[in-house]
C-alpha cells in the first residue's frame, strides 16, 4: 500500500464515521436512538438490512469459499426470499402494531417475563459471539497480509464502530450504512472489472469444466452441506430466524415512516440478495480461473506464514512442497491448453478425454495443497486460526489491483466490518436496556434520558466485549461458515418460540420456556454428536428446521401435559414494564 | 386486556389430521392478527407501480425467486 491507498482508506473510513457522529450528535430521544429516524424511507431500510447482514466476511471469505468449493454456497440463500415474505406478512405487522423496541418484548407480552428473558439471553449470547467473530475475521487477515499488528487492528476497528454507534444510535447506523454500502459496491465492482479484463476468453467454460459452476444441486443427501433442499428448507428457517427474531435485523426495519417502508425494504432484499451473492461467488469462481493461468500461483495464499516457514528450520520440507506444486501447476496448465484445443475442434470425445485429464490434474494439485496446509498447520499453530481460502481475494487485491483501488478495496473490508458491527452493537445495547435492565428496573421505563444513557453504556460495553472476544479467539472453519454455524446452533430454538407465539395460541409461557431449553439441548447434542462422529454429521443448515420443529412439538406436548390453561393472547401483558406505543 | 375465544375454538388443542392441524394453525394466526390493535398503515397500498396489494408484491417476489432458481439450474447445466 502506498500513500494514495492510505489516503483513500483513511479518508473513507474516518470520513464516514465522522459524518455519522456529526449528523446524529443530538440524538437523545429514546425512540430515535433505538429505532432510528421516524422519517426513514424504504431505500435506507433496505440498504441497512443488507449492510447489517453482509459483513466483511461476506466480501473477504465468500470469494475464497467459491475459489475452493465452487459456487454451490449460493444455495444457502435460497430460503431467504420466502422467509422475508413471511416476515413481511406476519412478523413485521405485529411488531409495528405493538410498538415494541425489541422482538423479545413481544415474547413478554405473549407469554411471560421468563420467556422474554430467555429469548433476549439467547440473542445476546449468539450475537455477542458473532460480534466478536465479525471484528476478528477481517482483522486477522488484514493484519497478516498487510503486516499490521493484529491487536491494534482489532482495537481500531472496534473503537471506530463504538464511537458513532454510541453517539447516534440507530439513526447513525442507518445513516452511515448508506455510504458504507456505496463504498462496498464501488470497490467490489472495481475488483470484478479488473478481474474480467485480466481473464482469457472462455473462462466461464473452464470454471464449469473444473466443477466450479455447479450452482444448484438437487441431490437429496442430508450430509451434503449445500444442496437445493438444504438451501430452501434449512436456509428458510435460518433466514426466518435471522430476519424475524434477531434484534440486529428487527431493529433495522421496525422503525421507518410506516409499515410500508419496512415491507418494501425487506422486499428489496428478497429480490436482490441472491443476485448480489451470485456476483460475489462468481468473483471467486473466476479468481480460480485467473490463478490457473498465472505462472506464479502460490501453493498457499497465506504467504506471510508460508514464507516464514520456508525460511525456518523446516524450510527443506516446505521448499519441496513448493517444487512439487510448481511441477503439477505447469502440468495442469498444459492440460488446460489441451482441453481448450480439443473444445475448439468441436470433437466431443476428445473434449471429454481432455477434460478427464484436466480434472485428474486438478485433483493432484489439490492433494498437494491439502498436504501443504496440513504441514503448515503442524509447523505453525497460528496458521490454524484461519482458512487459506480466506486469503485468496485479498491476495488478488494486493497483487493485481492498481494503487488507489487497493486502498478502496481495503476500505470495503473496513466499511463492511463497521456497518455490520454497528448494527450488531446497536441491537445488543437495545436488547440489554429494554429486555434486561428494564426488567429489573421497571420504574425507570418512563425516564427517557436515563434509558438513552443506559443504552449508550450497554452499546459501549458490548463493543468492548466484542473487542475482547476478538483478541482471544481462533477458528478452524472458513469464516463465513463459522458465522452460519453459530447462528444455526442458537437460532432454531428461538425461532421455535416465535412460531409458537404466532401460530399456537393455546400454548403458554411455562410450556414454551421448557420446550425452548429442551430444543436447544437437542440442537447442541446433534451438533456435538456430528463433531465427535464425523461420519454421522449432517449439514449445519438442517439444525434450523430440526431445532424449530423440536421446540414447537415439545411445546405442544408439554402444554397438553400441563393442561389447557388459557394462554394470554398477543397484546395482553402479563408482566414487565409498560411498553410505550409508537406505531 | 383479555380476549375471549372465538367460536369453534376448543380449550385443548387436538388436531385429527395434517389438514386439520394446518387449518388450526391458520385460524390461530388469523385470530391473533384480528385481536391486535388495528394499524391504518395495514390497509395502505404498496405504492409500487403495477401492484395494488401486498399479496401481489409477495407473489411477484416469489415468482422472481422461482425464475432465479430456474436460471441458476440452466446455468449449472450449461456450464457442467
Amino acid at each position: 500500500m502506498n500513500a494514495l491507498d492510505w489516503f483513500v482508506l483513511l479518508g473513507t473510513m474516518i470520513g464516514i464515521a465522522a459524518y455519522g457522529t456529526w449528523r446524529t450528535r443530538h440524538t437523545d430521544n429514546l425512540n430515535t436512538y433505538l429505532k432510528g429516524n421516524r422519517s426513514t424511507k424504504w431505500g435506507t431500510i433496505g440498504i441497512s438490512v443488507m449492510a447489517t447482514q453482509a459483513s466483511t466476511i461476506t466480501y473477504l471469505s465468500l470469494p475464497g469459499q467459491a475459489y475452493e468449493n465452487g459456487i454451490a454456497f449460493i444455495q444457502n440463500y435460497f430460503g431467504l426470499p420466502l422467509a422475508l415474505i413471511v416476515v413481511c406478512a406476519v412478523f413485521l405487522p405485529i411488531y409495528r402494531k405493538l410498538g415494541v423496541y425489541t422482538a423479545y418484548e413481544y415474547l413478554g407480552q405473549r407469554f411471560d417475563q421468563k420467556t422474554r428473558l430467555l429469548g433476549a439471553a439467547l440473542f445476546l449470547l449468539q450475537r455477542g459471539i458473532q460480534a466478536g467473530i465479525t471484528i476478528y475475521a477481517p482483522a486477522i487477515i488484514l493484519a497478516t497480509v498487510l503486516g499490521w499488528r493484529l491487536d491494534l487492528t482489532i482495537i481500531f476497528t472496534g473503537l471506530l464502530a463504538i464511537v458513532y454507534t454510541v453517539t447516534g444510535g440507530s439513526a447513525a447506523v442507518n445513516l452511515t450504512q448508506r455510504w458504507q454500502v456505496a463504498v462496498i459496491f464501488g470497490g467490489m465492482i472495481t475488483a470484478f472489472v479488473v478481474l474480467l479484463v485480466k481473464l482469457p476468453p472462455d473462462s466461464a467454460y473452464l470454471a464449469g469444466a473444473m466443477g466450479k459452476l455447479q450452482a444448484v444441486d438437487f441431490t437429496p443427501n442430508l450430509k451434503l452441506r449445500y444442496t437445493f433442499w438444504s438451501g430452501v428448507l434449512g436456509g428458510f428457517f435460518l433466514s426466518l430466524s435471522y430476519f424475524g427474531t434477531d434484534q440486529s435485523q428487527v431493529q433495522r426495519y421496525i422503525g421507518g415512516a410506516a409499515l410500508r417502508e419496512g415491507r418494501l425494504g425487506l422486499m428489496f432484499n428478497a429480490l436482490f440478495k441472491i443476485p448480489m451473492q451470485f456476483f460475489i461467488v462468481m468473483l471467486g469462481a473466476l479468481l480460480f480461473v485467473f490463478y490457473q493461468f498465472r505462472p506464479d500461483t502460490p501453493l498457499i495464499f497465506n504467504q506471510t506464514e508460508w514464507q516464514r516457514q520456508v525460511q525456518g528450520p523446516q524450510g527443506e520440507t516446505f521448499r519441496a512442497l513448493d517444487a512439487k506444486h510448481r511441477e503439477l501447476h505447469t502440468d495442469k496448465q498444459a492440460k488446460i491448453r489441451a482441453w481448450v484445443a480439443a473444445r475448439d475442434t468441436g470433437d466431443a470425445t476428445a473434449e471429454a478425454s481432455a477434460r478427464t485429464a484436466l480434472v485428474t490434474a486438478q485433483k493432484a494439485s489439490e492433494a498437494v495443497r491439502k498436504e501443504a496446509r496440513a504441514t503448515l498447520e503442524k509447523a505453525s499453530p497460528d496458521a490454524k486460526k484461519t482458512r487459506d481460502s480466506d486469503y485468496v481475494f485479498i491476495t488478488f487485491i494486493l497483487t493485481q489491483l492498481p494503487h488507489g483501488a487497493i486502498g478502496l478495496l481495503i476500505a470495503v473490508m473496513f466499511a463492511s466490518a463497521l456497518s455490520s458491527k454497528a448494527g450488531e452493537l446497536n441491537a445488543l445495547g437495545t436488547t440489554s436496556t429494554i429486555d434486561i435492565w428494564r426488567a429489573f428496573r421497571p420504574l425507570a421505563a418512563a425516564d427517557e434520558p436515563r434509558n438513552v444513557r443506559n443504552a449508550k453504556w450497554f452499546t459501549a460495553l458490548w463493543g468492548l466485549f466484542a473487542i475482547g472476544f476478538a483478541l482471544f479467539v481462533s477458528f478452524a472453519e472458513n469464516l463465513i461458515e463459522a458465522l452460519n454455524t453459530v447462528a444455526s446452533i442458537f437460532y432454531p430454538a428461538l425461532l421455535g418460540v416465535f412460531v409458537v407465539a404466532f401460530f399456537f395460541k393455546r400454548v403458554g409461557g411455562s410450556a414454551v420456556f421448557s420446550a425452548a431449553i429442551a430444543a436447544q439441548a437437542v440442537v447442541v447434542a446433534i451438533f456435538a454428536y456430528g463433531k465427535f462422529f464425523p461420519k454421522h454429521e449432517i449439514g449445519y443448515l438442517w439444525l434450523n428446521p430440526i431445532g424449530c420443529a423440536a421446540c414447537v412439538i415439545f411445546s405442544l406436548v408439554l402444554q397438553a401435559m400441563l393442561g389447557g390453561g388459557s394462554a394470554p393472547a398477543a397484546g395482553e401483558r402479563t408482566s414487565g414494564p409498560p411498553v410505550p406505543t409508537t406505531a | 386486556m383479555v380476549f375471549s375465544l372465538p367460536d369453534g375454538f376448543s380449550p385443548v388443542w387436538r388436531p385429527r389430521s395434517a389438514i386439520a392441524c394446518a387449518r388450526r394453525v391458520r385460524d390461530n394466526a388469523t385470530y391473533l392478527m384480528s385481536k391486535l390493535p388495528r394499524d391504518p398503515s395495514d390497509d395502505e397500498a404498496p405504492g409500487v407501480p403495477i401492484f395494488r396489494t401486498w399479496r401481489g408484491v409477495y407473489l411477484f417476489v416469489a415468482a422472481c425467486f422461482a425464475a432465479m432458481v430456474i436460471a441458476l439450474t440452466v446455468f449449472t447445466r450449461f456450464y457442467a
